[in-house]
């Protein structure tokens, strides 16, 4: 009985021993699988920070762009106008002088507002969209609209900006390449998502064709990917182009 | 005998570290615990092996007080080192439990009960704090904490212990204490290389 006693112990001791080896086995296993997707996890913040800070690079170089071709095309020649107008002022042609001097004005006024930092730092999406439709009228590049549907909803800050640079890589390719006289923004809110559509009427393009050479394609599929977002860009040849994109709340 | 001598000088050597490694590394609350649990066992141990191989003396009563400095240690030992509010309240109300069976047991002086329940009190701890590591948001190099390594010796002590406790009262061949003082060396080793390879507390 003594004998049996002896044995019975030992051998649950051994089991018991067994059990908790092979529960620290299991936890160093989870552990090290959790520590695995803590690096990952971070590693991708830190993708998206850099994403972001590079985004924020590019809208502010597009804007000293902007700002650059504003004062040497647009208020230098309405200076100058304003100049040559003064050379030979009299007090018939002072109305116009005046005007000039005014529309002048009001060119600086709109510039200052892209030139604030903090309009970069903090883009708020629905804001800067209307900011360069007004830009796009103001100068005559093309005849652009922005309509909002649905009620409006709050925006991640950091989402806005990725939104708002895919849409001005669109913007900036259609007045540059498309000859569209009318470019049309539409943000569509629903509960769940916003949906943004972006079309112009212009000369479109081969799809099959820009697939294969289509840098400017593939980064906007890559930001969107960062924002988890949809993103379909559609084109027919003399039809125009039209971007969607599908933002998930 | 040679055994229990080794055992004794482990114990001694552990809670050398213990308090070498609150001095010179990290001074938080858990190692000062650690190292006041670690020297108590060393002292009680020692004291124990003299009053029984050298002046032939019962230290049923003098393991009887120790066991309840012992848990009580580990209790607070564990309970600084969890925050949950709920499994703080669940650690307290069994450590409670522990201190009133110590009291009923008293006049008995019925040593297997308590380190039965008092076994069953610190796993339930250790499962806690593994628990709490698994569900921390943070990278954790578990193999330089402390804490880890300290549940990990308790673990390989406490819980194995209880079937020797369970049938310690018809236990008449003291060679089975082998067992306990094989599992109490493996403790002891745990933590010792927990105490060499570990480095200032992290937070998570």
């Amino acid at each position: 009985m003594q004998q049996q006693g002896g044995e019975i112990l030992i051998i649950s001791t051994i089991i018991i021993v067994l059990v908790i080896i092979f529960l620290i086995i299991l936890f160093t296993v989870f552990q090290r699988r959790k520590n695995h997707l803590l690096r990952e996890k971070e590693s991708e913040k830190k993708r998206f920070e850099r994403e972001i800070a590079e985004t924020q690079i590019e809208i502010r170089e597009e804007t000293l762009r902007h700002i650059s071709w504003e004062l040497h095309d647009n208020i230098g020649q309405l200076l100058t106008l304003a100049k040559i107008q003064l050379q030979y002022a009299s007090t018939e042609n002072f109305d116009e002088v005046s005007e000039t001097i005014t529309k002048s004005l009001n060119e600086i006024r709109s510039l200052s507002k892209l030139i604030n930092p903090e309009f970069i730092k903090n883009v708020k999406l629905k804001e800067a969209l209307a900011l360069e439709v007004e830009r796009f009228n103001r100068l005559n590049f093309i005849n652009a609209s922005l309509e909002v549907e649905g009620k409006e909803q709050i925006i991640d800050q950091k989402h806005g900006i990725i939104i708002f640079r895919i849409l001005q890589e669109f913007f900036s390719n259609t007045i540059k390449h498309s000859k569209a006289s009318d470019l049309r923004v539409i943000l569509h809110f629903t509960k769940d998502k916003l949906h943004i559509k972006a079309h112009d009427n212009g000369v479109g393009f081969q799809m099959n064709e820009v697939q294969q050479a289509g840098i400017g394609l593939h980064n906007m599929k890559t930001r969107a990917k960062l924002i988890e977002a949809e993103i379909n860009l559609e084109s027919t040849p003399d039809l125009g182009t039209t971007l969607n994109i599908y933002y998930y709340f | 005998m040679k055994l229990q001598s080794l055992n004794l000088a482990l114990q001694i050597i552990t809670a050398l570290l213990s308090i070498h490694y609150l001095f010179f590394k990290d001074k938080s609350r858990f190692t000062i615990i650690l190292a006041l649990f670690l020297s108590l066992i060393a002292i009680i141990e020692s004291i124990g092996a003299f009053m029984l191989y050298i002046i032939n003396v019962s230290t049923l009563k003098l393991h009887y007080v120790n066991i309840l400095f012992l848990f009580t240690i580990i209790y607070v030992m564990y309970l600084f080192l969890i925050r949950n509010k709920n499994k703080r309240r669940v650690m307290s109300i069994l450590h409670i439990v522990f201190i009133i069976t110590w009291c009923l047991l008293y006049k008995n002086l019925n040593l297997s009960y308590l380190m039965i329940l008092g076994s069953f009190n610190t796993s339930i701890f250790l499962f806690f704090y593994l628990n709490k590591l698994l569900a921390s948001q943070r990278i954790i190099n578990y193999k330089k904490i402390l804490p880890f390594w300290v549940t990990v010796g308790f673990f390989t002590f406490y819980l194995p212990s209880v079937p020797f406790f369970i049938l310690f009262n018809y236990l008449k061949n003291r060679s089975l204490f082998t067992i306990l003082i094989i599992l109490s060396m493996i403790m002891n080793i745990i933590i010792l290389y927990g105490l060499l390879c570990s480095s200032k507390e992290e937070k998570y």
